[in-house]
This record gives structure tokens, C-alpha cells and sequence, in this order.
């Protein structure tokens, strides 16, 4: 059966069916619904978190249960977070092509659709960058699986002249669903370059308020797109192809109207300049094969962050490499290839106003890292995980875990290191410890502090209101910035506890 | 946290295994009292060692093998639970993603472990199939999990 889908723009009256319980569940507005649970903590202290629960097994009883997120809370226990199973939304994308450069009149001309549909979180989930549904678009046509609530609704064809649309949908059953590619509010525009001539194949994208990327378009041939919004703060993202060697541009529209917005984008008129230089290991031979990354901080000509610009190039077999770039200040990444014992570079700040040769870059090797984990009496914590990332873009990981002493080795590249240290479930009461550092710095005693308890239960609840257990799922306790700060695995009934700190 | 399970794996002897001397047989126990009375004498029988060849990994999740996994948001997360019959700490590998941007989270609970792999961007490994190597420190005795990875 095809029905109306329940519109619920612009959030008036909108609410989540996503369930949670907890005397300490302190929401947002736009949150899940909270209302009084069991006792619990009172003057709950630290920094507002999240709840992500991932089910072991995706299907429980028949339902099929994806992952979801709750919040925010500060700390406490006895939290019942109710998941709801998924719901599948059958739908069709009409669209009709956009007259080039001119907005309207639209022919009334239908096109194909194909592209990606993606269903990205409505009500500022801070940190949650990442998170929602997305499906194929063929032929007009998409099923995907979401977890019932409030959704932003872009769709992001393959093909120019067809705008993208944003919606905010209230889904809470399965159901047809019918997008129209006109609606919304029109922000178009050309993109061109220094010298007025068109940027086609262009990506252009709608960022929200909260940075998620909801929908993009690409310039036709005339550097033409069209954007269908819905009023509101956005960010219009412009990333031109590689082959262009232009800088990406962002213009904010902080207030969107009802009336729509023509927003063109152009650049500023820079010749480009070389950036090169030869990676060399410890031993001063030619490392072949590396990535060189350049990520500007500010380019010369714009302001602040409105113009960035981004590249890549490789080591040839003599570690030479040369990067074309807009003039500006660059962090330039030396990237080895992740089964090579060499270490990432970092050059912040460089400057780049002329053709520049930074000579020889020697690339760092491995280290090993020895460390004791006490708990507050000084005593060894056995079975705590133990996780190093390399700061640099895409950077590697390696983990290990204490031995019955409290200690570990682990063996990592010689660099700036994001750490984390979690303790095993037989201590559960002592939080987790980030650790920011150089391998050389890395301390050779770490003792972890008694938490702030976090615990509660994930279950099931279905349209009909009855619960039963979730079974074993892995808990996520997030900060806003959607980091990891703890870790648990639920009981068989979805019990879990586990402990959280905001001291470093 | 509870974690019990019933879910303790029977011993499974592996051909080719490398062996470790780690018990005695339960028949020669009474040596450990004192004697065997045989007749109207005493003997005393000397424990053998006896190798205890060394269990892999058994896989709690998934159970299927490969795993399908459906690409259903801008990241994908891959999830292995497994436990060591001798209770050593397991181990994870993701060798199809030395040069995939991802982030890896091992952590144990009680008889469990779990490692976590979870790629931003999941279209870098949309219809493609990634391995998870499971073992307990000896790489010559793993178990071997494909995921696949499809688009919805």
C-alpha cells in the first residue's frame, strides 16, 4: 500500500521514538524521550556523554536491530535503553531537469535518478559525525533499513541538472515513500574560476548546522547546480575536480529563507607554486612510494576558513616528489605506507609563497613502548586494552593488552600517538586513560583512576510496547566529540557496567 | 558484569599443531598421595607429561563464515567475539585494511574478547571482502573470518 509519509518539517512537534530511561538521562531537546526511571545518583558531575549500543547479532527474535545512540547523559546507573527494530522505507526520487544557468521555469521533463540516498541525524546530535542510513538510488527507486525517528532526507544524484533535496521526515513504521526533487528551497549558483570560465564536475555540497553532509550536486557544463534546502543555517561546500587545482570554498548561509539564495563561487587569482623535496629513512636512503600530503591551514588571497585546499602526491624511486599548490601556509604530511617500519613527518606551518625545495625529509622508525598500569592502591591492572594511533592522517593502529603484572610492550611507529588504556571488565570500576604523545615521551608508569560508575541495561522494545532482551552488545560511552571513552560488553540480558572520567 | 556463557568450547585436537606440556594424566594421580598398592607392594609410578596441543580461537560471532555485511551508512563496523579454550587473550588482525582509514578497538570481558573494526568510510571497502585473523599469539594456528561487504 502507498500512503503519505507523516511530514514533519522543520521539527514543529516532532519527537523520537527511540526510548531511554535513566534517573540521570538528561536530554536535549530534539533527545529521546526521558522520564523518571529507578533511583539513581544524584548530582551527577562531568561532562555531558553518549550511549552507543551495538548489537553482536543483528537480528533478535525475527527484528532486525541496528545500532543506535542515546543521549546525552552525565554519569549514573540504571539507565534502560529501549532500541527500537528497524523499519524499512520503500521509496521513489521523481525529479525534472534544471534549465542550465537560468533556475526557472523547470521543464517538464522527468529524468532518471540514480545516486545515494542518505538519512543523516536531525536533532544535533553533537559528535555523531558519521552515524545514519544511506542506500543506492536506481532508476528512481531505493529501499533502505533505519532506525525509527527524525531524519534528514538527502538525496545526491549522479548526474548534473537534477537538484538534491533535503527533508526532515518523522519515520516511525515501514512504509512508501515518495521524494520530489523540486521541493525545498532553491540555493544555486555557478562556479567559476579565476578568470570567470566554468568549474563543471564540480562537487557541491549542503553541510548542516551540525557538519553532517546531507546532499551534494555536481556544476554541468555551464559550472551551473542547484541545492534544495530547507530554511535554516547551512554551509554550501564547493570542491572542484583535482585536475582543476582549485581550493575547496565554503560559504556559510547562516539565516536560509523561505525565498531561496542564488550563491555563486569564484576564486581569487594566485598562481600556483611547486613544493617538493626527496624522503629519505634513518639511514638516508631514498623511501619510494610514500604519500606526500599538503593540508592547507590559510591560503593567500582568502579569509579564515572559507578556501582550503588539500593534495597528495608520491614518492617516485628515488623518494623525489613535487606537489602543485596555491600559495599559502601547509601542514605537509609524510605518509609511509602502512607495512613499511617507518614513521609519519610532520611539517606544520610551512610556508609556501614561492617554489620551494624542502631538501631531504628522513622518515623516524619503530619504538617500543613498556608501560606498568597501576590502579589507585598501586596495585597491577591485569587484562586492560591498550590502543596506539598514529596522530597523522590515516594513521595506523596497534594494540596489546596487559599481562598479570600490569605491563605491556607494544611496538609502535616512532611519532606523535593517540593512546587509549581501558580497563578489563574485573575492573570495571576504574575509567579509561587517553594519552597524547611522542613515543619517546610515552610514560613508563600509568596508574588509572576510580571512575565515575555508568551502567544501566539495553533491551527491546517493539511498536507494541513490549520489551524483551537485546542479548550481548558492545557499549560505547562517547564524548561530544564522538571519541570512545569506554568500553563494555552486556550480559546475556544486556546488562552492562563500566566506569568514565573527563580527568587526562 | 556477568559473562557467563556455557559457551566454553569442547576440546578439538588440530593436527599440525604445536604442542605445549601443560598437565598429567588423571590415572597417575594417586602417585601425587603416595603410592599405588600392587599385591603387597608399593610402587611408585612416575607422572609423564603428556603434550596438550594448543586450541585455536573458537568464534562466539559471527557464526557464519563469511559474514555478509551490509552497508548501511557513511561507516561499517566489523565485530568478532571470540574466546581461548586455554584462556590466553585473543588476538585480531585486519590485513585487508593496512591502506583502508579504519579504527580497531580490542577489549575483554570475563572468557571474551572483541575486536571492533569500524571504517569511516565504508564505500572504501564496499563489495570487497575483509579478513579478520583470530588467534592467540600463535599466527601458525588461526581461525580465519571473510566479511563481505555489500552495498544494500
Amino acid at each position: 500500500m502507498t500512503r503519505a509519509l507523516p511530514l514533519c518539517l522543520f521539527l514543529v512537534g516532532c519527537s523520537s521514538e527511540l526510548a531511554v530511561r535513566g534517573p540521570d538521562a538528561e536530554t536535549s531537546e530534539g533527545e529521546p524521550d526521558v522520564d523518571g526511571g529507578d533511583t539513581a545518583d544524584e548530582g551527577a558531575v562531568g561532562e555531558p556523554f553518549w550511549l552507543a549500543v551495538e548489537p553482536v547479532v543483528e537480528v533478535v527474535d525475527g527484528d532486525l536491530i541496528l545500532p543506535q545512540t542515546f543521549g546525552p547523559f552525565v554519569v549514573g546507573t540504571g539507565f534502560e535503553l529501549d532500541l527500537a527494530p528497524a523499519v524499512r522505507v520503500e521509496g521513489r526520487v521523481d525529479a525534472r531537469r534544471v534549465t542550465p544557468i537560468a533556475f526557472a521555469p523547470l521543464p517538464d521533463e522527468a529524468v532518471d535518478v540514480s545516486g545515494v540516498i542518505r538519512f543523516t541525524p536531525f536533532d544535533g546530535r553533537a559528535g555523531l559525525a558519521g552515524q545514519g542510513f544511506q542506500a543506492r538510488v536506481t532508476n528512481n527507486e531505493f529501499v533502505v533499513d533505519l532506525v525509527p525517528g527524525t531524519w534528514q532526507v538527502g538525496v545526491s544524484p549522479e548526474v548534473a541538472r537534477v537538484p538534491a533535496v533535503v527533508e526532515a521526515l518523522w519515520i516511525a513504521e515501514d512504509q512508501r515513500l515518495t521524494l520530489a526533487l523540486d521541493g525545498g528551497v532553491p540555493v544555486w549558483g555557478r562556479v567559476v574560476d579565476d578568470d570567470g570560465d566554468p568549474l563543471p564536475n564540480t562537487r557541491v555540497a549542503a553541510f548542516d548546522a551540525d557538519g553532517h553532509s546531507v546532499a551534494a550536486v555536481e556544476t554541468d557544463d555551464f559550472g551551473f547546480y542547484e541545492l534544495r534546502l530547507r530554511p535554516g543555517a547551512w554551509t554550501v561546500e564547493a570542491t572542484p575536480p583535482v585536475s582543476a587545482r582549485a581550493p575547496t570554498r565554503r560559504i556559510p548561509l547562516p539565516a536560509l529563507g523561505t525565498t531561496g539564495q542564488r550563491v555563486d563561487v569564484g576564486y581569487a587569482n594566485e598562481d600556483l607554486v611547486i613544493v617538493s623535496g626527496r624522503a629519505i629513512d634513518g639511514a638516508g636512503d631514498a623511501v619510494p612510494g610514500v604519500r606526500v600530503r599538503l593540508t592547507s591551514r590559510r591560503l593567500d588571497g582568502y579569509v579564515g576558513g572559507e578556501a582550503s585546499y588539500t593534495i597528495e602526491a608520491r614518492s617516485g624511486s628515488a623518494g623525489l616528489f613535487d606537489a602543485l599548490v596555491p600559495p599559502g601556509d601547509y601542514d605537509l604530511y609524510v605518509l609511509p605506507e602502512a607495512s613499511v617500519r617507518l614513521a609519519p613527518l610532520l611539517i606544520s606551518g610551512l610556508r609556501v609563497s614561492e617554489t620551494i625545495d624542502l631538501g631531504s625529509l628522513a622518515m623516524g622508525g619503530f619504538r617500543t613502548l613498556r608501560a606498568d598500569v597501576l590502579n589507585p592502591d598501586g596495585e597491577p591492572v591485569a587484562d586492560a586494552a591498550v590502543r596506539c594511533v598514529e596522530t597523522a592522517p590515516g594513521g595506523r593502529t596497534w594494540t596489546t593488552t596487559t599481562d598479570t603484572l600490569g605491563a605491556f610492550s607494544l611496538e609502535v611507529s616512532d611519532g606523535s600517538l593517540a593512546c587509549a588504556l581501558l580497563p578489563g571488565s574485573a575492573d570495571s570500576d576504574l575509567a579509561g586513560l587517553r594519552i597524547r604523545t611522542n613515543a619517546e615521551s610515552f610514560p613508563g608508569t600509568i596508574t588509572l583512576s576510580a571512575g565515575n560508575p555508568v551502567g544501566g541495561v539495553a533491551r527491546i522494545r517493539r511498536a507494541d510496547g513490549t520489551i524483551t532482551p537485546l542479548g550481548r552488545a558492545v557499549v560505547r560511552v562517547l564524548d561530544a566529540q564522538g571519541e570512545t571513552r569506554s568500553l563494555a560488553l552486556t550480559d546475556n540480558e544486556g546488562a552492562f557496567i563500566t566506569a568514565v572520567s573527563w580527568d587526562e | 558484569m556477568t559473562s557467563g556463557s556455557g559457551l566454553r568450547p569442547g576440546a578439538r585436537r588440530v593436527a599440525g599443531e604445536p604442542v605445549v606440556f601443560s598437565g598429567v594424566r588423571p590415572l597417575l594421580l594417586p602417585w601425587l598421595a603416595g603410592c599405588m598398592m600392587i599385591g603387597t607392594g608399593c610402587v611408585y609410578v612416575l607422572p609423564l607429561p603428556y603434550p596438550e596441543p594448543n586450541q585455536p580461537p573458537e568464534v562466539i560471532e559471527p557464526i557464519e563464515n563469511p559474514k555478509t555485511v551490509v552497508l548501511r551508512g557513511p561507516a561499517v563496523s566489523l565485530m568478532v567475539m571470540a574466546t581461548d579454550p586455554e584462556g590466553a587473550p585473543v588476538i585480531f588482525e585486519w590485513p585487508d585494511l593496512l591502506n583502508v582509514e579504519h579504527s580497531f578497538e580490542r577489549f575483554q570481558d570475563g572468557d571474551f574478547w572483541v575486536g571492533i573494526v569500524r571504517i569511516p568510510d565504508g564505500s572504501d571497502v564496499a563489495s570487497s571482502t575483509v579478513r579478520a585473523l583470530v588467534h592467540d599469539g600463535d599466527r601458525d594456528n588461526l581461525v580465519t573470518l571473510r566479511f563481505e561487504v555489500v552495498q544494500p
